[in-house]
């Protein structure tokens, strides 16, 4: 297996509203973990209080490196009150790469976010198959097994929301407030979070697209390569549905006390 | 609801020539440029102008299809696009006329033609680009009368530029004055269609489409600056030189570019220019849609670097350089880096890639992008814009492609 994945990437992020960014990483690590897949290794901070130390904005100065753990060591290394692992590699995640796909925290960061919210934690694969208009049966494989460990993946954190992009993140709803057609157009939202009438609202916003209800939210598609009904919505109507649907998330957005 | 061009009057404003009957021109009504030496019209010179009649059609037939790009949704523009395709055709009997005299022996006119040629493209092409905006304003519900305005000013300053060139007489004399009392207005036009398309496309999510209507015009007033390079030894056995031109008006995700003009188109400028049968009055009226100087692209590697050290508003600021910066720098640089130290040095790699001239029609799943396939220092580099919804042109990611993408980008560009 080669060392890194091929760009352009899928990444799929998932938003802990009332988990500290530290936990929230651990708890999509450990379920990762339970699902059958196989650490390959880490990268992070080593520092006194690290591991719960604010995020810089995503512009921040300061290199990860290499972790020295082993596999049985991660479930330490993850409550390590000097380290903050920033990203973890595993053999498979969805199962769709010819590399380890990755655990992260999503790349895209702003100051008043790192300073206000939480950070959204992102699964990294690679997304070629969903990029480029050529050879188009090249994506139903790939799709199916992404559908299958997203909705996994969903019934066993119960995120905030989760969203689904090819090259592009998740936002915070800090930063969705600044852009709420920063919102993917492939999502998850958690009743919890929204209220039912929130999820009554986007599933009416979202009508024409693919609507299933998995565990305690709604997910939306718009993309056939991502729902079994194969839908594929035309891109300005999609983008408008989760532009809007951007909106009832980021006026969920709250200061809070990090840590 | 009237259509556009009713609503605007401006049929006959926007260029007189293309849509309204009239007769030929009539060749004793022609003044001639003076400065022409008629002895001196060799089959050299007949050539020359020969070069540049076909290569300014080359250009035209880049720009033409753009006119499908007007939206007519809203049943006002119907109008307007086919004024536009008689405005090409128009363009073009002008051009066969002047094949057709030059085969007759009949330069004088045949360049006359050609001068006309010149000054009409880039403005037919900014103007085509207002339009192309305010269909998908319209689409998008900006205000009806909001729109109108913006083609009605675009329409003032143009027309008058459009009508000397193309309105029958093939003036010298006529399309120099215009081109003099109308270049300034011309080019705050030039300055603020990017402002508009910004604040449509931001302010009011009304802008759908990115236009890139200007690729061919550019490379034709590129062409013309590069007369600027012949005294700088040009010549049949010289490679063709490179040039650097900035972006154009309208120009939208092409923005700055490298492209290489033919040696024959070069010299065969030089020689209708030392003849004194081009004009410089309105051939330069294409270098007015330019923000800057066009440039001669030089083998150093340092020169490449500083044009692209300017910000580039498609790129600078958007989530795309933060996403692409978080996700991809590292593997361009082949190790986790500062931004500190790097960050400005990926924008550079940035910015050259989107200089690109091989841009081909992509997507992001689903999403259409514009992407600029470039090679730099040794290695493949895709910069892809977006080229529908509210970031229509900005900057969506970029990245190294993979062998499967790569390979069929490089069939699409027909590699």
């Amino acid at each position: 297996m080669k060392r890194t994945l091929d760009a352009p990437f899928l990444e799929i992020g998932f938003y802990f509203a009332a988990m500290t960014d530290a936990d929230a990483f651990a708890t999509v690590a450990r379920t990762i973990l339970a699902r059958g897949s196989r650490f390959i290794g880490a990268e992070g901070w080593r520092g006194p209080g690290k591991r719960t130390q604010p995020f810089e904005w995503t512009h921040g100065d300061e290199l990860q490196m290499p972790l020295s753990i082993g596999a049985h060591q991660l479930q330490g290394a993850l409550e390590d009150p000097d380290l903050r692992i920033m990203e973890i590699s595993f053999d498979h995640i969805i199962g769709i790469s010819k590399a380890p796909e990755r655990l992260e925290y999503h790349s895209v960061l702003s100051r008043e976010a790192s300073l206000l919210d939480r950070h959204p934690v992102g699964i990294l694969a690679e997304g070629e198959p969903f990029s480029g208009p050529y050879d188009p049966d090249r994506g139903w494989k790939p799709g199916k097994k992404m559908y299958t460990a997203f909705r996994e993946l969903v019934l066993a954190l119960s995120p905030s929301y989760a969203c689904i992009n090819v090259e592009a993140a998740t936002y915070c709803p800090t930063d969705l407030h600044q852009d709420p057609g920063r919102f993917a157009d492939d999502f998850w939202v958690n009743a919890g979070y929204v209220g039912e009438n929130g999820l009554a609202a986007i599933a009416r916003l979202s009508e024409g697209a693919y609507q299933e209800r998995i565990g305690d939210g709604l997910y939306v598609s718009t993309y056939k390569y991502w729902n079994p009904a194969k839908i594929n919505m035309d891109h300005i109507k999609s983008e408008s549905i989760a532009t809007e649907v951007g909106k009832i998330i980021a006026g969920r957005r709250s200061v809070r006390t990090l840590h | 609801m009237r259509s556009a061009v009713a609503v605007l009057g401006v049929a006959a404003l926007l260029c007189s020539c293309a849509t309204s009957g009239r007769r030929p021109p009539s060749a004793r009504r022609e003044h001639p440029a003076p400065a022409v030496d008629s002895t001196a019209s060799g089959p050299d010179d007949a050539e020359a102008t020969l070069i540049l009649l076909l290569y300014w059609r080359k250009q035209a037939d880049e720009v033409k299809p753009h006119i499908a790009d007007i939206s007519n949704r809203s049943k006002l523009f119907g109008e307007l696009a086919d004024h536009y395709r008689s405005l090409f055709d128009e363009m073009e009997r002008v051009q066969r006329g002047g094949l057709e005299m030059l085969a007759q022996g009949d330069q004088d006119r045949a360049v006359a033609r050609l001068n006309a040629l010149w000054m009409a493209l880039p403005v037919a092409t900014l103007q085509l680009n207002y339009v192309i905006l305010a269909s998908h304003a319209e689409d998008a519900g900006m205000v009806t009368t909001d729109w109108m305005a913006i083609l009605g000013d675009m329409s003032r300053r143009t027309a008058p530029v459009l009508k000397a060139a193309l309105g029958g007489k093939f003036d010298r004399h006529e399309m120099e004055t215009a081109a003099h009392q109308h270049r300034a207005l011309i080019a705050e036009l030039e300055e603020n269609f990017p402002k508009i398309q910004a604040a449509l496309a931001k302010g009011g999510r009304w802008a759908e489409r990115g236009i890139y209507v200007a690729d061919g015009v550019t490379m034709a007033i590129a062409a013309y600056d590069a007369l600027a390079l012949l005294g700088r030894g040009v010549g049949p056995r010289l490679p063709p030189p490179a040039v650097r031109f900035p972006a154009l008006a309208g120009a939208g995700g092409v923005g700055a570019s490298v492209v290489v003009i033919p040696l024959e188109v070069l010299e065969s400028l030089r020689e209708l220019i030392r003849l004194g049968a081009l004009s410089t009055a309105t051939i330069s009226m294409g270098l007015t849609l330019m923000t800057g100087k066009p440039e001669a692209v030089g083998k150093q590697r340092q020169a490449s670097d500083q044009g692209a050290s300017a910000p580039d508003p498609r790129i600078d600021g958007t989530d795309g350089l933060q996403h692409s910066w978080g996700q991809h720098a590292h593997e361009w640089f082949g190790r986790k880096v500062n931004a500190s130290t790097h960050l400005e040095a990926w924008k550079v790699v940035l910015r050259r890639a989107a200089r690109s001239t091989q841009i081909l029609e992509w997507d992001t799943n689903s999403r259409p992008t514009v992407a600029h396939l470039a090679r730099i220092e040794g290695k493949w580099f895709v910069v892809q814009f977006w080229k529908q919804g509210d970031k229509t042109g900005e900057l969506a990611t970029a990245f190294i492609p993979n062998q499967a993408q790569l390979g069929a980008m490089l069939r699409r560009l027909g590699h």
